[in-house]
């Protein structure tokens, strides 16, 4: 009975310390230390709820460090490498090392729901709902706060019951107005100036087609030799790119934003 | 080990070496390599190239008698030389309308060497010139109905026609394109190819206007005339008709016509170049020897019209019916076909607009 009691003591400290994990899952990554247990297991919880609700797969990230790597490709290389499918998102928390006001904080969205409802409107760092809501906390290093906080709105974002509608960047009129103008005058111009080219029919000929003599074309020699070759290799734009401000995809797609503490 | 021999590069004329462990010819400039195969076919194919295009004409005129029984008629407003039969008469000028003709007995107008007879009566080029009118939305309304033709005469136009083959040699720098992604990048792969052409295309009666008064894009704008039809000269077939006398030499029109071969031979190589991406002319050497020449008078309707007090000139291909020349476009539908068309657009744009697709 001891031994058996002991072997149970030692099982439930591994589960304890080690990640937590669902269907295989790592939902909470703390690699920065900046929850207790039992603050992972809430979090872990809420993560839970979100999947089974609307489908979602959130991921959380925390680390002292991402080295030379720029948050965006960090926390997408992260969603892409941690996520069993691609319907999801990943909030980072990179603490770079302690040094204040350095700190970064990053969503990456995946092609799916969030990056087709509200992940711009939400994650957009310069006007991003979400994120002006938990920077305060993160600023007073309230990270477990700031983390459920996180998810209680992506959880209200993804139920409809915050309406992002006032957030959504509403359509230029003017410069379309604009736009459809200047489609109308040139193609107005283009047509009657077409028309005013067939008033005129004089005009100097500089081919001689209709004068070449039938069945008079020769080819003595014909060939093609190859040269060499070239190759241009550019860089795919990623999806986000703001320094400070980093914005995400408009609507649809992946993206990301974030900001720094 | 590498061994070496000299040879330049046909891409980029640097030295290139042999290099025998591709067993081929490496350019250290350019980086291309090509079989030894492949460098002997082009260095037989660049002797050819020479000093670039040349071309030689000679003329292939059968006689160059005088025209006799012929008045001749001067222009005094525009200096036109023309030549009319004894009873036929001019009372103005068919290139400028000016009513005040000098006539005279003509001299120093040879005979040509063949001639288009007219096939067109006036009657024929009136109905040409209003179906040439026909369907031109820019047109007066009364242009038709008000427009008086002033004057029309028929007028053999002198023309130097052109005969030659052109030997053409041609290099072109062709490239295929391809594109592909992978997880990080965009890739552009182009394959550079010299691509080697050389030929002959042969070209019959390419004509050039021989006057002056005659504005050459007038006459390019009826061509081409149906040389099926076209006989050696006799005096008969210009009888009631008038004659221009050639001012322009031949050996100035050889301009023009070398223009009109270097391009159509172009234009004919270029077609025989296919699967590529983008295919530019680098080298080209068109040579044209024993080109020949020969005078010939092509029929011309010459069509004075007023409109608006300001002078209209028509040209009606003698032969066809084709019709050259400028029409009056009227400024009120200019601007009105504009407003209907930009309105309309515009119009069209409001739905993509306001309903969300744009």
């Amino acid at each position: 009975m001891k031994k058996f009691l002991s072997v149970l003591l030692v099982s439930l400290c591994f589960f304890a310390l080690s990640p937590t994990v669902f269907a295989n899952e790592i939902y909470v990554e703390d690699n920065a230390d900046l929850f207790t247990q039992e603050e992972e297991k809430v979090i872990s919880s809420q993560i839970s709820s979100i999947r089974e609700e609307y489908g979602i797969e959130v991921l959380i990230h925390t680390t002292m460090s991402i080295g030379y790597e720029d948050i965006e490709s960090y926390a997408e290389d992260y969603y892409y490498s941690h996520a069993s499918g691609n319907d999801g998102l990943v909030f980072v928390i990179n603490l770079n090392n302690n040094e204040i006001g350095n700190r970064d904080f990053y969503t990456f969205w995946s092609d799916g729901k969030v990056g087709n409802t509200f992940g711009y409107v939400a994650f957009n760092s310069e006007s991003g709902y979400i994120n002006e809501e938990i920077l305060p906390y993160l600023q007073y290093e309230d990270y477990f706060s700031a983390t459920t906080e996180y998810l209680n709105l992506v959880e209200y974002s993804a139920n409809g019951t915050i309406d992002y509608e006032e957030y959504l960047p509403k359509p230029n009129y003017v410069l379309r107005e604009l736009v459809v103008i200047a489609l109308g005058v040139g193609v107005g111009l283009v047509v009657v100036f077409i028309l005013k080219s067939k008033m005129t029919t004089a005009v100097i000929k500089t081919e001689a087609s209709d004068y070449v003599r039938k069945g008079s074309m020769k080819l003595t020699k014909s060939f093609d030799v190859f040269a060499y070759r070239n190759v241009i290799r550019t860089p795919k734009p990623k999806a986000n790119t703001s320094s400070g401000g980093r914005i995400g995809g408009s609507s649809g797609g992946s993206g990301g934003g974030g900001g720094k503490f | 080990m590498s061994s070496v021999l000299e040879y330049k590069c046909p891409n980029c004329a640097s030295d290139i070496k042999f290099d025998s462990e591709s067993q081929k010819f490496k350019c250290e400039s350019c980086d291309c390599s090509f079989s030894k195969e492949d460098l002997n076919r082009i260095h037989d194919f660049e002797e050819n190239f020479g000093e670039g295009s040349k071309f030689q004409w000679k003329s292939n005129q059968s006689g160059a008698e005088e025209m006799s029984g012929m008045n001749e008629y001067i222009c005094q407003s525009c200096a036109a030389h023309l030549a009319l039969d004894e009873t036929t008469s001019a009372s103005e000028c068919p290139y400028c309308g000016s009513p005040v003709i000098m006539n005279g007995r003509l001299s120093g107008m040879n005979a040509p060497d063949c001639v288009i007879p007219f096939k067109l009566d006036k009657k024929a080029a009136g109905e040409a010139l209003k179906a040439f009118c026909k369907g031109k939305p820019l047109l007066p309304s009364n242009f038709v109905s008000d427009n008086k033709i002033k004057e029309m005469k028929g007028v053999y136009v002198p023309f130097w026609l052109f005969d030659c083959n052109a030997d053409a040699n041609i290099v072109y720098d062709a490239t295929k394109v391809r594109h592909w992604s992978d997880a990080n990048y965009n890739y552009t792969e182009t394959l550079h190819y010299n691509v080697y052409r050389s030929g002959v295309v042969g070209f019959d009666n390419i004509p050039v206007d021989a006057s002056t008064k005659m504005d050459d894009a007038y006459m390019d704008g009826i061509e081409p005339y149906n040389y099926a039809e076209m006989t050696d000269f006799n005096p008969g077939y210009l009888l009631g008709f008038m004659a221009d006398k050639y001012d322009v030499n031949a050996e100035d029109s050889f301009e023009r016509a070398e223009t009109r071969v270097e391009t159509s031979t172009n234009d004919a190589f270029r077609s025989t170049v296919s699967g590529y991406t983008s295919v530019t002319p680098k080298n080209s050497s068109i040579n044209v020897e024993n080109g020949k020449y020969k005078y010939a008078l092509f029929p011309v309707w010459m069509l004075s019209t007023k409109y608006a007090g300001k002078n209209y000139i028509f040209a009606v291909n003698g032969q066809t019916g084709k019709v050259s020349g400028s029409l009056p476009v009227d400024k009120k539908k200019f601007w009105l076909y504009f407003s209907l068309i930009a309105a309309g657009v515009i119009a069209l744009g409001q739905i993509f607009v306001w309903g969300g697709w744009f």
